[in-house]
C-alpha cells in the first residue's frame, strides 16, 4: 500500500497556494491533514498528480472572535478544537463533537477544512456545521464565495468546493443565551465513524418552551440531516417526555438511510429516533454543555 | 504465586520481569521487516484477483515490464514453467493448489502475478499496469450452495466441491439415542473471523549456488511444512534453509499459513535472478492470508430424564475457502480426541465435512476448530437444561467428567490425564458471585433492563499430534507405514569457557515469552540469574535441531520446548557434577550442586563454582573423567509420552498432548435501546497444571479471551453475494480495541506436584484457552439477557435488534 | 513555484538534525525505516487505523502511515527510540516491564509513542480516559488489561510526586 507517484507543492502564502489551484485545475489536490486523503491514496483509490501542503499557511491557522459568529482557519486541527479556549468559550459545540473523531493521532493531525470538504455523511463536524448553520469561506484567485452549510455540503463525500478553489476558514454563529445542546452517537468501537449520530441545540424561553430548535442526525442520508419537521414541532413546546417522543418519532419517520455492512437501514432508521429520544432527554434536563451568557 | 523457599524453584513459577522487554521497549526488536537484506534484493508486489471465481484467459505484461525499476513480472504460467509442484495438501482430493493462481482465480486475493523492482511503490505502480482478461464464472460461497450438486464447481478435476466427508462413530450411539427420554436438536453457524497478528507476513528468498535457498519468513512452524515447500519448489530438504527472526509480532496459527508466500517468492527470485523481499501489506492480509472456517453445526443430543447426555450426533461442515490449504482440513479434526469436551458421553457419532467455496483459504487461527465446536456445544446444554428445567450451572454439573475418572479416555481417542472439572466450575461461579448475579438479574428484569448470564466450559487441547490429521483419510486407504505421531520439540544448551549459559531454542516464539520462561528453567536448575542466561529465539533449519513438529503453534511451548530446555539443562548439570567428583576425587553421589556451584556435601570449601568447571571443560581435557567428551553443550529433544499413537483402525486418535479445562462465568447487560453489548463481569478459571510464569500465564488467558469476545461481538469476514471482500480495511474488520476489552477476573486451580501423567513439568498448554470459551459464554448470556435462542455470531448489535424484533414480534402474533 | 518530486527534507529526528532527498510520495514510516535506518516504527495497517506506526511530531502524536516525510520537514520527530529521553518516556517503558503490558511487542513503540505524549498532558487521567486514549493503538496479544495498568501506574505515580 504505497502512495502513487506524485508531485508537491508546499506554499507558505495563501496566494501562492491559489494560484496554483488555479495553474494546476484538475490535476492539483489539497493536502490538509492527510487523514482521509492518504488512506485514498495508500488504496490507489485517489492518485492525485500534485499535492499542495498547505500546512504552512498561517492564514488558515487562524481563530478570530468576532462579534457575532467565531471564525476558525480550515487548517485547525480537531484536537486544536477542543483545546482552544476562544472555540470552548463561543463554539462549544465543537469540542463537544470532536472528542468523538478518530483517535488522538487522528485528531491532533485531521483539519476541520478537511473534515468539512471531504464530507463524510457520518463525520461530526459536518454535522455540526449543518446544525449550527455555519458558513464557509471558499477562496480562488481573486474571488471569495460565502456558502451556507445548506449549499455547501452537496452530497456522499461531495463538498460545493470546485478543483481551482479552497476553503479557507469556517465562520460559526455565536450561541444564543439560554440554549442547550446535547450530542451522541452509536459506533461499532470507540473512534470509529458514528454509524448514526444525533446532534440538538434549542434555546429556551423564560418559561422554559422552546423558542429555537435544531436538530440534525448524522448517517442516515448522504450530507448530514436537519431535521426541520421535527425543530417546526418543537418550536414552542416544552421538552416533556410526549413532545421528546413525538420529535423521535417525527425523525423515524423523516430519514430514509441506506443499508449498509455496518447497519441495517431499518437498524439506522431505529437509532435516529433513539438518539433523537437521548439528545433531546438531556437538554430536557441541561444538555451536555449549555449556554446562559 | 509465592516465591518458593527451596533454592529448586527460586525462579520458576515467578513473575519475572521479561527477558524479550529489555529490546522491545526500545524499539530494538527484530521482526521480519527488520532484517538486513542483501545488496541487490529487490521488494516484490502481488497482483491480485479481483475476482471471486474467473478463468484467466490472458495476462499482458508488457507495460508492467516497461517500467523503470522493475526486474521481473512472474505469472502463474512462469512458475509453472519454473518447474513448481503444487503444495501437498493433505485431503486426498485432486483440487491442485498452488502458490499462485493458474489458469483459474478461486477467490478475490488470490495471486495472478508477481512484480519485482527497485522499491515496492514502483512494483505497485507497475502491477496496477498488468493487464488480465478474465471469463467471470459464478462465485460458490456459502456452505448449503457448495453441498448442492447443482452449484458451479471450483476444482473441475474433483468435479464437487466437497474436499473431505467422513463419517466417525464411537461407542453406541444408536442404542443411546433409542434409550433417551429427549432428543435435543440445534443448528449453529460460527463465523469466518481472522486473529490478524498486528505485524503481517514477510518473506525473503535468496538462491545459493543455483540450487540452494534460503528463505527468512515470519513462519511460526510446524516445520512438517518444511518438506512440503521443498516438495513444492523440486529440492531436497538439506536444500531449504528456513530462517525465523528472534522476534515475531503476533501469530495466533496465521502464520503456519505464510508456506505458500514462502514457495511463491523463492520462485520469483529463481526466475527473476535476483533476492526477492515481500512483505505483505493490511489489504492483501485481510484479503488473502488467512481466517478460520465458518462452520455450520448440526447438534443432536441423546439426553437422559435428568438431563444427561448420553449420545451425540453432530454433522460439522466447515468452509475451508478455495483450496484445502495444509493443515487444513486440520479444523475439521484437531479436536478429535476432545469432541465430547469435559463430558462424560461415551457415544458419538460424527459427520465431518469439509467444502470449498470462493472465500480465502483457512488454515489455523487461536482456538483452531475447538472454538466452533463449543460455540455450538455449549449452546446447546443451555437448551437442554431449559428442556429439562435447570439452571446451565446444574447441568453442567451432572455431565461433567468427575474427577475420580482421572485419567479419562475418551471415545474418540482422547487421553485427559488429570484435571478436576467441577471444582473448577465451581471455583468459577464463586469467583463471578453467581448467585448474587442471578439475584443482580432479577432486580434488572424487574426494571426492564436485558441482563443476562451465560456460562461456558471446555477442555482446552495444546500440543497438537502430528498424526491426528490422518483421519482424514479411511482407515482402510490409510497407507501402511506411512502413519505419524508425536509432538516433537529440540532444544540446545551451551556452557562457554567462562561459564556463560547460552540457550538456542527453536520455536519460533510471537510473544509468549519463551526467553524468559527457559532462562527462569535453567537458573534454577544452574543456581544462576536468569538475566546471566542468554536465550536465542527465532529458528534457523540448517543449524539448530528441529522436528517435524517444531514451531509455536497450538500452545505447545510449556509441555515441549520447556521439558526439552530442561532436560538439557539437567544434562549439563550432571556433567559438570561428573567433572566435579573427578576433579574432587570423591564419590559421585557426595557431589552436590548447591548455589551455582558443585560441592562436596558436608565440606562446602571443596566446592567448584559453574565458571571453573567450564573453564575444565573447555580448557583442560586432562582434567576431565576419562573418557568424558570436552565441552559442554547439549541438545534434546521431548515429546509427550502419550503422544506415541498415530490414528487407530477405530478412527480413534490422543489428537493433542494435554489437555487442560477452563470454566468462564460472564454477566452482560444489553441496552435495550441499542442493542449493544456490555461486559458486566467475567471470570475464568484454568485448571491448566502447574503455571511457570503466573504473569505471561495471566496475559495469554487476557489475550485469549478478548480473541474469543471478539469472535462473539463484533468480528467476522464478510464477503458479498458475488464474493467481494467487504471486510478488506481495519476499517470494516473490527476487532477489539481498549474500551471494549473488560477486566477479568481470573484464577487457576492449585496443581498438585506429579498430577499430570504427561509432561514432567506439570504445565499444559493455555494460549488458546479462552478464545475457545468466550464465544459460548458470551452468547448463553446474551440470549438469557434478550430470551432469544442465539445460534450465530457475531452478536453486533445491528443483529440483535433484528433478532430482537423478530422475538417481539413472534410474540405479539402469538397473543 | 514548480512541484517536484523529489524535495529535500530537514528534520530534527530524536533530537538530531537531518538532511535527506525524499521521493514526494514517501510515507513518513517508510522514510524513518528505509532511508533514516531507524527501525522501532512498525507498520501495520498503512491506513490509520493500527497505530503502530505512531510517531511525535512537534511532541504530538501522528500517524507515520498517514504523513508524508515532506510533510514532516522543517519538524521534529520523535520516534520509539527517543521515548527514552522524553520526559516520563523511562518511567513509562519500566512501568511496561513490571506490568507485562506487552507480549509480542508489535504494538508497542505506537503505544508507548503516545502514551508518552498523554501521561504528560492529562495529569489526571481516570481509567475511562486512558482507555480512550488508547483507542486508537490496536494490540492482538495482551487484552489491553495490562496496557492500561502500566499507563495507570505512571499517571498515579505523578500524583505522589506531586504530593511529596
Ligand atoms: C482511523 C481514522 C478514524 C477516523 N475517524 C473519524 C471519525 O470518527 N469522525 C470523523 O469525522 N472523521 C474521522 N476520520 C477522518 C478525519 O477526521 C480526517 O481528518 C478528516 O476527515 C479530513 O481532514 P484532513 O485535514 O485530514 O483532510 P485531508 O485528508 O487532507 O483532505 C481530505 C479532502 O479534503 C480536501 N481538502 C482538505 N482541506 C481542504 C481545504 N482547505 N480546501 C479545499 N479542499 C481541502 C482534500 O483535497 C481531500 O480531498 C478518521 C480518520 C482515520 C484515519
Ligand atoms: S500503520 Fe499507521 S496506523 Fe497502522
Ligand atoms: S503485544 Fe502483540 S500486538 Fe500488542
Amino acid at each position: 500500500m504505497k502512495f502513487p507517484p506524485t508531485r508537491y507543492l508546499r506554499p507558505v502564502v495563501l496566494d501562492q497556494a491559489l494560484d496554483a489551484l488555479n495553474q494546476y485545475k484538475g490535476s492539483i489536490k489539497v493536502l490538509a491533514g492527510g487523514q482521509s486523503l492518504l488512506p485514498l491514496m495508500a488504496m490507489r483509490l485517489a492518485d492525485p498528480d500534485i499535492l499542495l501542503d498547505i500546512n504552512d499557511l498561517a492564514e488558515l491557522q487562524e481563530i478570530r472572535d468576532w462579534e457575532n459568529c467565531v471564525e476558525i482557519g480550515a487548517l485547525i486541527r480537531h484536537q486544536r478544537l477542543i483545546d482552544d479556549p476562544v472555540i470552548q468559550q463561543h463554539a462549544p459545540v465543537l469540542p463537544l463533537v470532536a472528542r468523538h473523531i478518530g483517535h488522538l493521532a487522528i485528531r491532533h493531525r485531521g483539519t476541520i477544512g478537511g473534515s468539512l470538504v471531504h464530507c463524510d455523511p457520518a463525520a461530526e463536524l459536518p454535522l455540526a456545521v449543518q446544525a449550527l448553520d455555519g458558513e464557509m469561506l471558499v477562496q480562488s484567485v481573486g474571488q471569495t464565495r460565502i456558502l451556507p452549510a445548506g449549499k455547501f455540503f452537496l452530497s456522499y463525500l461531495m463538498s460545493a468546493v470546485e478543483p481551482h478553489e479552497m476553503l479557507t476558514a469556517i465562520r460559526i454563529p455565536k450561541l444564543m443565551a439560554h440554549t442547550r445542546f446535547a450530542f451522541d452517537e452509536v459506533a461499532g468501537r470507540t473512534g470509529d465513524f458514528a454509524l448514526v449520530s444525533a446532534l440538538a441545540i434549542v434555546t429556551l424561553d423564560d418559561d422554559a418552551s422552546i423558542q429555537v430548535a435544531r436538530l440534525a442526525i448524522g448517517g442516515v442520508s448522504e450530507v448530514p440531516f436537519r431535521v426541520y419537521e421535527a425543530e417546526q414541532y418543537l418550536t414552542d413546546a416544552k421538552l416533556t417526555p410526549e413532545v421528546i417522543d413525538g420529535a423521535a418519532s417525527i425523525v423515524h419517520q423523516a430519514v430514509n438511510p441506506e443499508g449498509d455492512l455496518h447497519a441495517s437501514a431499518n437498524y439506522r432508521r431505529h437509532l435516529a429516533g433513539v438518539l433523537t429520544s437521548r439528545v433531546l432527554t438531556r437538554v430536557g434536563v441541561k444538555g451536555d454543555l449549555s449556554w446562559n451568557r | 504465586m509465592a516465591t518458593s523457599g527451596k533454592q529448586s524453584s527460586q525462579w520458576t513459577g515467578r513473575s519475572i520481569p521479561r527477558k524479550e522487554d529489555l529490546r522491545l521497549l526500545q524499539g530494538q526488536g527484530q521482526f521480519m521487516a527488520d532484517i538486513a537484506t542483501r545488496p541487490g534484493t529487490k521488494e516484490a508486489a502481488i497482483l491480485r484477483s479481483p475476482h471471486a471465481h474467473a478463468r484467466i484467459l490472458a495476462i499482458d505484461v508488457s507495460e508492467a515490464v516497461a517500467v523503470k525499476g522493475v526486474v521481473s513480472v512472474v505469472t502463474g504460467q512462469d512458475v509453472l514453467a519454473a518447474g513448481a509442484r503444487p503444495l501437498v495438501v493433505a485431503a486426498p482430493v485432486p483440487a491442485d493448489y498452488y502458490p499462485i493462481a493458474v489458469e483459474k482465480v478461486r477467490y478475490v486475493g488470490e495471486p495472478v502475478a508477481v512484480v519485482v523492482a527497485r522499491t515496492r511503490a514502483i512494483a505497485e505502480d507497475a502491477a496496477a499496469k498488468i493487464k488480465v482478461s478474465y471469463d467471470p464464472l459464478p462465485a460458490v460461497l456459502g456452505i448449503e450452495e457448495a453441498l448442492d450438486p447443482g452449484s458451479a464447481v471450483l476444482h473441475d478435476a474433483l468435479g464437487h466441491n466437497v474436499a473431505v466427508h467422513r463419517h466417525l462413530r464411537y461407542g453406541d450411539p444408536d442404542g443411546a439415542f433409542k434409550e433417551a427420554a429427549h432428543v435435543v436438536t440445534g443448528r449453529y453457524w460460527y463465523p469466518k473471523v481472522s486473529s490478524t497478528p498486528i505485524e503481517t507476513y514477510g518473506v525473503i528468498a535468496t538462491w545459493e549456488q543455483g540450487d540452494t535457498v534460503t528463505i527468512w519468513a515470519n513462519f511460526q512452524g510446524p516445520f512438517s511444512m518444511h518438506p512440503v515447500m521443498a516438495r513444492a519448489l523440486g529440492i531436497g530438504q538439506h536444500q531449504l534453509r528456513v530462517i525465523v527472526p528472534p522476534d515475531i509480532g503476533g501469530a495466533f496459527g496465521i502464520k503456519i499459513s505464510i508456506y505458500p508466500y514462502m514457495v511463491l517468492m523463492a520462485l520469483v527470485a529463481k526466475i527473476a535472478g535476483v533476492p526477492v523481499r515481500w512483505l505483505e501489506d493490511r489489504l492483501e492480509a485481510l484479503a488473502a492470508s488467512s481466517s478460520g472456517t465458518d462452520r455450520l453445526t448440526d447438534l443432536t443430543a441423546a439426553v437422559s430424564n435428568v438431563g444427561k447426555v448420553i449420545a451425540w450426533r453432530m454433522r460439522l461442515v466447515d468452509n475451508v475457502g478455495a483450496y484445502i490449504r495444509a493443515p487444513e482440513p486440520g479444523s475439521l479434526f484437531r479436536a478429535t480426541g476432545n469432541l465430547v469436551s469435559g463430558y462424560q458421553t461415551q457415544n458419538l457419532d460424527v459427520e465431518a465435512i469439509a467444502v470449498m467455496t470462493n472465500k480465502c483459504p483457512t488454515g489455523p487461527n487461536r482456538g483452531y476448530g475447538v472454538s466452533a465446536l463449543y460455540f455450538a456445544m455449549e449452546r446447546h446444554m443451555d437448551k437442554i437444561a431449559a428442556l429439562v428445567g435447570k439452571d446451565p450451572a446444574e447441568i453442567r454439573r451432572i455431565n461433567l467428567i468427575p474427577h475420580s475418572m482421572m485419567p479419562y479416555r475418551t471415545p474418540s481417542g482422547g487421553y485427559y490425564d488429570s484435571g478436576d472439572y467441577l471444582a473448577t466450575l465451581e471455583r468459577a461461579l464463586e469467583r463471578a458471585d453467581y448467585d448474587q448475579l442471578r439475584q443482580q438479574q432479577q432486580e434488572a428484569r424487574r426494571q426492564g433492563r436485558l441482563f443476562g448470564i451465560g456460562i461456558a466450559v471446555g477442555v482446552d487441547p495444546s500440543v497438537s499430534n502430528m498424526g491426528y490429521i490422518d483421519i482424514v483419510e479411511p482407515p482402510e486407504d490409510r497407507k501402511p507405514h506411512r502413519s505419524k505421531s508425536g509432538s516433537g520439540q529440540g532444544s540446545h544448551v551451551q556452557v562457554d569457557a567462562s561459564g556463560g549459559v547460552t540457550i538456542t531454542l527453536s520455536t519460533c516464539a510471537q510473544g509468549q515469552g519463551h526467553e524468559t520462561v527457559a532462562a527462569q528453567l535453567a537458573a534454577d536448575i544452574l543456581g544462576v540469574d536468569p538475566k546471566d542466561i542468554r536465550v536465542i529465539g527465532g529458528m534457523d533449519s540448517s543449524t539448530r535441531n528441529w522436528t517435524i513438529a517444531t514451531g509455536a503453534y497450538s500452545s505447545r511451548f510449556a509441555a515441549t520446548g520447556a521439558v526439552a530446555t530442561f532436560s538439557a539443562v539437567q544434562q549439563i548439570r550432571e556433567k559438570l557434577l561428573d567433572i566435579a567428583s573427578h576433579v574432587f576425587e570423591a564419590d559421585r553421589d557426595d557431589v552436590q550442586w548447591v548455589s551455582g556451584r558443585a560441592e562436596v556435601k558436608g565440606v562446602p570449601a571443596r566446592a567448584l563454582t559453574l565458571k571453573q568447571l567450564a573453564g575444565i571443560a573447555h580448557w583442560d581435557v586432562a582434567s576431565l573423567p576419562p573418557g568424558m567428551e570436552p565441552g559442554l553443550a547439549v541438545q534434546t529433544y521431548f515429546t509427550p509420552p502419550t503422544l506415541g499413537e498415530s490414528v487407530d483402525p477405530e478412527d480413534r486418535v490422543n489428537s493433542s498432548g494435554t489437555y487442560g479445562f477452563m470454566a468462564d462465568v460472564v454477566a452482560v447487560e444489553v441496552d435495550s435501546k441499542t442493542f449493544a453489548v456490555k461486559i458486566h463481569r467475567y471470570a475464568t478459571v484454568h485448571d491448566i497444571g502447574k503455571v511457570l510464569n503466573p504473569a505471561i500465564v495471566e496475559g495469554q488467558i487476557y489475550g485469549a479471551a478478548l480473541h474469543g469476545i471478539g469472535a462473539a461481538l463484533l468480528e467476522e469476514m464478510v464477503y458479498d453475494d458475488q464474493g467481494q471482500l467487504l471486510t478488506g480495511t481495519f476499517m470494516d474488520y473490527v476487532v477489539p480495541s481498549a474500551p471494549d476489552a473488560p477486566d477479568l477476573i481470573i484464577d487457576h486451580m492449585d496443581y498438585a506436584e506429579g498430577s499430570s501423567l504427561t509432561t514432567p513439568l506439570g504445565a499444559k498448554g493455555v494460549g488458546e484457552s479462552s478464545t475457545e470459551t468466550a464465544p459460548a459464554a458470551l452468547a448463553n448470556a446474551v440470549s438469557d439477557a434478550l430470551g432469544i435462542d442465539i445460534n450465530q455470531l457475531p452478536m453486533t448489535p445491528n443483529r440483535l435488534f433484528h433478532w430482537f424484533l423478530q422475538r417481539e414480534s413472534l410474540i405479539s402474533q402469538e397473543v | 513555484m514548480e512541484p517536484i518530486s523529489v524535495v529535500t527534507v530537514d528534520m530534527i529526528i530524536n533530537g538530531r538534525p537531518q538532511q535527506y532527498e525524499v521521493e514526494a510520495r514517501q510515507s513518513l514510516a517508510d522514510f524513518l525505516r528505509d532511508q533514516v535506518g531507524i527501525l522501532g516504527t512498525h507498520i501495520g495497517c498503512e491506513h490509520g487505523v493500527c497505530g503502530a506506526c505512531t510517531v511525535l511530531m512537534d511532541g504530538v502524536p501522528v500517524r507515520s502511515c498517514l504523513s508524508l516525510a515532506v510533510s514532516a520537514s522543517g519538524h521534529e520527530i520523535v520516534t520509539i527510540e527517543g521515548v527514552k529521553d522524553l520526559p516520563l518516556g523511562q518511567r513509562l517503558q519500566q512501568e511496561f516491564l513490571e506490568h507485562h503490558a506487552l507480549q509480542c511487542g508489535f504494538c508497542t513503540p505506537g503505544i508507548l509513542t503516545t502514551m508518552a505524549h498523554f501521561v504528560a498532558h492529562y495529569p489526571k487521567a481516570t481509567e475511562e480516559e486512558i482507555r480512550d486514549a488508547l483507542s486508537g493503538n490496536l494490540c492482538r496479544c495482551t487484552g489491553y488489561h495490562n496496557i492500561i495498568a502500566a499507563v495507570s501506574a505512571v499517571i498515579s505515580s505523578r500524583h505522589d510526586d506531586a504530593k511529596r
